[in-house]
């Protein structure tokens, strides 16, 4: 008896704060939150003020089996959440698998334009790149921006998005100009994904505050300037593009490239064939600067090719104070322990 | 072992009960680190909208998330395990955080009430929560068919 009463008074009491209801409709998945609505006449328009939307398959269930009914009822149900909705949204994700059609997600973008979003995610899983429409390139107040499958060409007035500090794009299309701009004028990025990307190649970083950097594709060139603070680095390079066959004589090596602008490197992995590119250009038996912060190292090497071992030993020279290391080792099908250059490169430890 | 400069307070429960905390650990509660900075010069911060029961859970939530050491890994393990509490300790830790301006349990204990209203039905919702349905047959009729695709 007491106990039901204690909760009484505790459920009545909590459902009065605003701020907690708001918090846990807004774990509650979409439908199940508009769900309320119907538990009473106070709570009918509660859920319209959420500051969260998140559509996806399990928020908003369709109950149909046709392609084309799916879709043409996900673009009713999002149309009709947004005209009930009231109030600033300041997370939109949108990522149902079932969502076809660029002209409805080109409208529901210029509806977000005119208010203040701060985290926008949204992934097409079907069909081609989705060309993002103009109106997404003034959302001044992003402060994460997540892309999955769309093609960024930035109108010439866009500057950038001055408050953005977490950049995720994911199989996505850009040129070189547009991605170099849009990285060097989000003065405040601090994290940057990039995986299956096209249309650029050159990877060059400029961003200051930037401190986790996370790609994976195809690319030629890693160029960092100014990143002082970036401290945990992995890259994924997909395929060998044989950078270094372009080397010109006497240049400055890729490896002692890479480090010079990464004085607070803690956490580095180097993945697929990026230990092959930093082999390019010559490798010093150390890096000129030793790298006294990293603790964490993970590198994936092919111990049948001499420069990569050699590139390897420099790393491992050059870490003084490292306390976790990850070796992947590419199949060396024909060698033997005593033969193997696995051995001797254990053995610097 | 603590250093010399660390400073510990001691925290009252509405039942008079005192826990020892460190500053640094318990300016996670707002509303804590607002009397601190205050210059609250009292022996013992009095919390009288939250009793002894609640003020143990919280102490050992702040103390899990103030360990630097731990992995996010680590902390969600802490919290499934953490949530793992009848409904109405629940409600009554939200409370509490609310009261103490805590941010972080607040959305950890809010995620959890989450949890457990997915699997009610609408009844359930209501007698958990004490709402009385004032609706009449034609509101409740206009409320479906208002938010009809969240009733199918």
């Amino acid at each position: 008896m007491i106990q039901q009463a204690l909760t009484l008074v505790q459920s009545s009491c909590l459902i009065r704060y605003k701020h907690i209801i708001d918090n846990i409709l807004s774990s509650l998945p979409l439908r199940d939150a508009v769900r309320t609505s119907i538990l009473s006449s106070k709570w009918r328009f509660k859920w319209v003020t959420l500051p969260h939307l998140v559509f996806e398959n399990q928020s908003v269930l369709i109950s149909a089996q046709d392609q084309t009914i799916i879709k043409n009822k996900l673009v009713s149900v999002i149309d009709h959440v947004l005209l009930l909705h009231t109030g600033p949204i300041y997370r939109f994700k949108l990522s149902h698998r079932d969502l076809q059609g660029v002209s409805d997600v080109d409208r529901w973008i210029l509806f977000l334009s005119r208010g203040f979003v701060k985290e926008f995610i949204l992934e097409i899983w079907k069909g081609h790149r989705y060309k993002l429409p103009s109106s997404m390139y003034s959302f001044q107040k992003l402060i994460h921006l997540e892309l999955f499958n769309c093609l960024l060409k930035p109108p010439y007035t866009f500057n950038g998005f001055k408050s953005l500090k977490s950049l995720d794009l994911q199989h996505i299309t850009m040129d070189q100009g547009a991605f170099e701009d849009m990285v060097s004028n989000c003065p405040l990025l601090e994290r940057l994904t990039l995986m299956n990307f096209d249309g650029f190649t050159h990877l060059k970083i400029h961003a200051p505050n930037l401190v986790f950097f996370d790609v994976g594709g195809v690319f030629e060139e890693v160029d960092f300037h100014d990143t002082i603070n970036l401290a945990i680095v992995s890259i994924g390079l997909y395929s060998n593009t044989g950078s270094d066959r372009n080397m010109a004589f006497g240049c400055t090596g890729n490896l002692i490239k890479f480090f010079a602008n990464l004085p607070r490197i803690q956490r580095l992995e180097v993945q697929n064939f990026f230990l092959k590119y930093l082999a390019a250009g010559g490798v010093p038996v150390k890096l000129p600067t030793p790298c006294i912060v990293l603790t964490f190292l993970s590198i994936r090497v092919n111990f049948n090719d001499m420069e990569e071992d050699l590139a390897a030993l420099c790393l491992l020279r050059s870490c003084p104070n490292l306390q976790e290391l990850e070796l992947f080792v590419s199949s060396c099908i024909l060698c033997t322990v005593a033969t193997c250059p696995c051995f001797s490169l254990m053995e610097c430890f | 072992m603590s250093s010399p400069e660390e400073k510990t307070l001691i925290l009252k429960s509405s039942d008079n009960e005192e826990f020892l905390v460190k500053e640094s650990v318990a300016v996670q509660c707002i509303t804590i680190k607002n009397l601190v900075e205050d210059g609250c010069d009292l022996d013992a911060i009095p919390l009288l909208n939250v009793d002894s029961k609640n003020l143990a859970w919280i102490i050992e939530f702040m103390e899990k998330y103030a360990d630097s050491t731990s992995t996010d890994a680590e902390k969600k393990d802490f919290d499934t395990e953490f949530v793992k509490k009848p409904f109405n300790d629940v409600l009554g830790l939200i409370l509490a955080a609310n009261y103490l301006n805590f941010p972080a349990l607040m959305d950890v204990m809010c995620d959890a009430c989450a949890n457990e209203m997915k699997l009610w039905s609408v009844e359930q919702v209501r007698e958990k929560f004490h709402i009385q349905n004032d609706y009449t047959e034609e509101e409740e009729k206009a409320v479906r068919a208002e938010n009809f695709w969240a009733f199918e």
